[in-house]
């Protein structure tokens, strides 16, 4: 049997509040995952780069950590002029200490086993124009190095390493060496 | 004559007695409309009032720029369309329960169409391919422009047309004399 018309129109009404409701349930759905959503998107955005960076500022520190310990900052440099009787002098400047103490470092990195080490038989006097380079942390023990025009002679590690030009100037800027 | 969309306006605004106004002018006509597709009375007008509550569920959906009419008749179209292409198992019906639909089927189209010629014609589109029958029957019967009725079949105007001059043709064989008037 066909509806009456106040049957269809109640069908009508009952029809649609119930999609109304399906339509108000699915939008809840959908805004309760907006945040979810959201939330993901930013942890991916700031969290997981930012411990990417930590992880290697952390690394960076323990580094610089396990350097500073092995030898401590440098607290002052003493230079002496081989082949010259009593030619000796020491660097205080902190600036100049720490400029130093990083041309060192990079002329470490690079530093390897010598083809033909200095020879240590020479005579003072066949020495001139070559310096003792001691540098003295401030706990353990100092370091001392040979610099030979260009190369560097690392008397503790017995290794050498080549100075750039520029190097070259810097030391010889640092230590006050007519250029 | 705005074919309901005031009247849907005013229901929009909240008047409730306005909807009954759209559906008086307008139901029967869409249930006889998808019966057209689906040949099962209580399907039509189940799908009949799916469209309607389109209406209070989608209000923002019509734009007035079709007259509603128009509108709930493509609605209606698609959800035949829908419908017999989900609906692939065939029923069976009881001989009484036949006879009963055929009954209401009837009352249906006396009170569609009031006209005892109206209805020789119906009876006779009954043979005639879907989308001939659905051009009579929109331009016909339910008295929608050509444009209308293209936008409703989703065809151009031209289409719509053509499929008329066809049915006229088809229709003249099959009512002889009558078919003459159409």
């Amino acid at each position: 049997m066909m509806r009456s018309f106040e049957e269809r129109k109640a069908e009508i009404f009952r029809r649609s509040e119930k999609r109304i409701r399906e339509q108000r349930h699915r939008r809840r759905i959908l805004l309760s995952c907006v945040p979810l959503f959201l939330c993901v998107l930013l942890a991916a955005i700031f969290v997981l780069p930012g411990r990417g960076t930590n992880e290697s500022a952390d690394r960076e520190s323990q580094r610089a950590e396990a350097a500073e310990n092995a030898s401590g900052p440098i607290a002052s440099v003493h230079v002496e002029a081989l082949g010259q009787a009593g030619a000796s002098w020491e660097i205080g400047d902190e600036k100049a200490v720490r400029a130093l103490s990083r041309l060192f470092e990079s002329a470490q990195e690079r530093s390897e086993e010598p083809s033909f080490p200095p020879d240590s038989s020479l005579a003072q006097a066949d020495r001139i124009g070559d310096f003792r380079i001691t540098c003295v942390p401030e706990s353990g023990e100092p370091v001392s190095c040979l610099l030979e025009n260009e190369t560097l002679y690392f008397e503790g590690s017995g290794k050498t390493a080549v100075l750039t030009v520029e190097e070259q100037a810097e030391l010889a800027r640092i230590l006050q060496l007519p250029q | 004559m705005d074919n309901g969309a005031c009247s849907y306006r005013r229901f929009l605004d909240g008047d409730e007695s306005a909807f009954d106004e759209i559906m008086k002018e307008l139901f029967d006509g869409l249930v006889f409309f998808i019966n057209g597709y689906v040949h099962d009375l209580h399907a039509a007008e189940d799908l009949a009032i799916d469209v309607f509550s389109d209406l209070v569920v989608h209000k923002s959906r019509y734009n007035f720029k079709v007259t509603l009419k128009t509108y709930l008749f493509m609605l209606g179209r698609s959800r035949a369309l829908n419908y017999r292409k989900h609906q692939r198992v065939l029923s069976f019906t009881e001989l009484s329960e036949a006879e009963n639909a055929l009954c209401e089927e009837r009352t249906l189209e006396e009170t569609v169409l009031v006209d005892e010629r109206r209805r020789a014609v119906n009876a006779a589109l009954a043979k005639l391919p879907d989308p001939m029958r659905v051009a009579v029957h929109l331009i016909y019967f339910e008295e929608l422009s050509y444009a209308e009725a293209a936008k409703v079949m989703k065809k151009t105007r031209k289409q719509v047309d053509n499929l008329l001059y066809r049915a006229k043709k088809e229709l003249r064989t099959l009512l002889g004399e009558d078919g003459e008037q159409i």
